[in-house]
């Protein structure tokens, strides 16, 4: 009997058609996708992306080497050689090097920062053909990452 | 005639429903599972050693990459388990903020497992719609924190930088659409008779092996344990809100999916809670900017998407870092409970119970 009563049970599709319902509706709703390369996200303002330097009103570097950044990162890529300028009385970063193959992203420098010299910009495009393209200088650290032709 | 003999397979660590690098060693006699031993240890970085040599707020960073798929609740604990120590009182409004972040932690761990779970047992439908839901709540962790997995939330003595002021806006769009994707999903699984036939009496743990196994999060409430770390010692704003605990008797894989379907809406409720009843004023109490912790040990636990989350922090008092960190992973526990539950059923039925388990590995290994 009971044999019956389950072959009996095993027409009755309502489950399935419950689901097959809720799929249905989702062909007449919006697409969420976004087409990558071709329509771009824009990131929330705190996002973290390449550590950068920056420049005062006068252009002159923000950045004191006081080392804070230094001793804050878990992952020790950042390194500074300080140096002195004439007519300026703080010294600046002769050299601010940068490994970016190995930060995290955690912006830990940039909390440890007591000038606001160094922020986490907005690029997420970080991919780079060579290692050595990782490995920042002071020059490069104002401007944006070079946009990398991507090849067939 | 013909001779049975018990053969041995490797399941993983390049399986892709072992959800990460576990690696499964199967005793079969014929399809049917006689034993079986996990094999770990494929993402071990050394978490617990590497915290040794960082900062109290350096190894912050560490905890994110425990659990990768709820980072907020391992922040949380790690910081919680500091501020015990250093016996700091958190304003109430990021305790408020705390636990709504904590909720939608849980609530985007959920929906991941959600996901691959009901794709391993083969509803793809459901994998895309549930992280369409996650990506949003993503955003919201990149608006608060700046990073949309590795959050990096809270500091020591409350949070970071104050609440972003789109947020509210972006919870409450949240919480108006959620309860219909959640009946969405449930559409597609509850009653859908090749999703209870995988899962209804696939994975059977009982109470009592449950708790000797030590179990915890849904897997053992799932078993019918009134047990969360959020009703036993609440933390945070947990004591204040109104919230109940999702239970269920089962014991089997369907009886996880049900507690967990409805920890989701529990942790709705939180987080709307938590948004209305927000307090105004300070977000962080004033603290050192190098802190030091003074010479003591300390265990602190919290509710994690996958259970019970414990930090055992030993500090010397002279250090500026944790002088020994021990973390106590739900998921690692959990894995415990694979042998008891897979002992009898099909290879097949592997799947749906690693899928149940809801196991990570960068906490298993650590």
């Amino acid at each position: 009997m009971k044999g019956i009563t389950d072959f009996v049970k095993a027409f009755d599709y309502r489950d399935l058609i419950k689901g097959a319902a809720v799929t249905l509706r989702h062909f007449f709703k919006r697409n969420v996708t976004l087409q990558y390369p071709k329509e771009r996200w824009t990131p929330f303002p705190r996002f973290r992306g390449r550590l950068t330097l920056l420049l005062d009103e006068a252009g002159e570097d923000k950045c004191i080497c006081c080392m804070a950044c230094v001793r804050a990162c878990p992952t020790n890529v950042i390194s500074i050689t300080p140096g002195k300028k004439e007519g300026r009385k703080m010294r600046f970063p002769e050299e601010y090097n940068f490994d970016m193959d190995r930060c995290i992203f955690c912006g830990m420098c940039v909390e440890a920062c007591n000038f606001d010299a160094i922020l986490l910009n907005d690029e997420y495009e970080l991919a780079q053909y060579s290692r050595q393209d990782f490995k920042f200088h002071r020059e490069k650290m104002y401007l944006p990452t070079p946009k990398v032709d991507y090849k067939k | 005639m013909f001779k049975s003999e018990i053969i041995e397979l490797n399941m993983g660590p390049q399986h892709p429903s072992t959800h990460g690098v576990l690696r499964l060693k199967l005793k079969l006699d014929g399809e049917t599972i006689v034993g079986l031993e996990p094999e770990i240890g494929y993402l071990h970085r050394g978490v617990e050693k590497l915290a040794e040599s960082f900062t109290y707020l350096q190894a912050l960073n560490l905890t994110d990459r425990l659990d990768y798929v709820a980072s907020i609740s391992n922040n949380l604990g790690y910081i919680e388990t500091l501020e015990k120590l250093g016996g700091i009182e958190v304003p109430r409004k990021a305790k408020y903020f705390r636990t709504l972040m904590t909720e939608l932690g849980r609530l985007s761990s959920h929906l991941l497992w959600l996901a691959t779970h009901a794709l391993d047992i083969g509803a793809m439908t459901v994998f895309l719609y549930a992280f369409r839901e996650r990506e949003f709540i993503l955003d919201m962790f990149e608006m608060v924190t700046g990073g949309r997995l590795l959050t990096t939330a809270f500091r020591y003595g409350g949070l970071k930088d104050d609440i972003p002021k789109e947020l509210e806006q972006k919870i409450r769009d949240f919480i108006k659409i959620f309860p219909g994707r959640l009946a969405d999903y449930e559409a597609l699984l509850t009653k859908n008779r090749i999703w209870m036939k995988r899962t209804k009496q696939v994975g059977v743990i009982s109470a009592e092996d449950a708790i000797n196994l030590g179990l915890s999060g849904p897997v053992l409430r799932g078993s019918g344990v009134r047990f969360d770390v959020r009703k036993a010692e609440p933390y945070e704003a947990y004591g204040e809100l109104d919230w109940e605990m999702a239970v269920e008797d089962g014991c089997d894989t369907y009886a996880r999916y049900l507690v967990r379907l409805e920890e989701m809406r529990q942790s709705l409720r939180i987080v709307e809670q938590a948004l209305d009843g927000m307090p105004e004023g300070e977000f962080r109490t004033k603290a050192p900017k190098v802190l030091k912790l003074p010479k003591g040990e300390v265990y602190h636990c919290i509710e994690a998407p996958k259970g019970e989350l414990g930090y055992y922090l030993i500090s010397d008092g002279k250090g500026t870092g944790p002088y020994r960190l021990k973390v106590r992973g739900p998921s690692f526990v959990n894995l415990q409970g694979l042998k008891p539950m897979a002992v009898g059923h099909m290879v097949a039925d592997v799947v749906a119970i690693i899928g149940t388990l809801d196991v990570v590995l960068g906490e298993v290994d650590r």
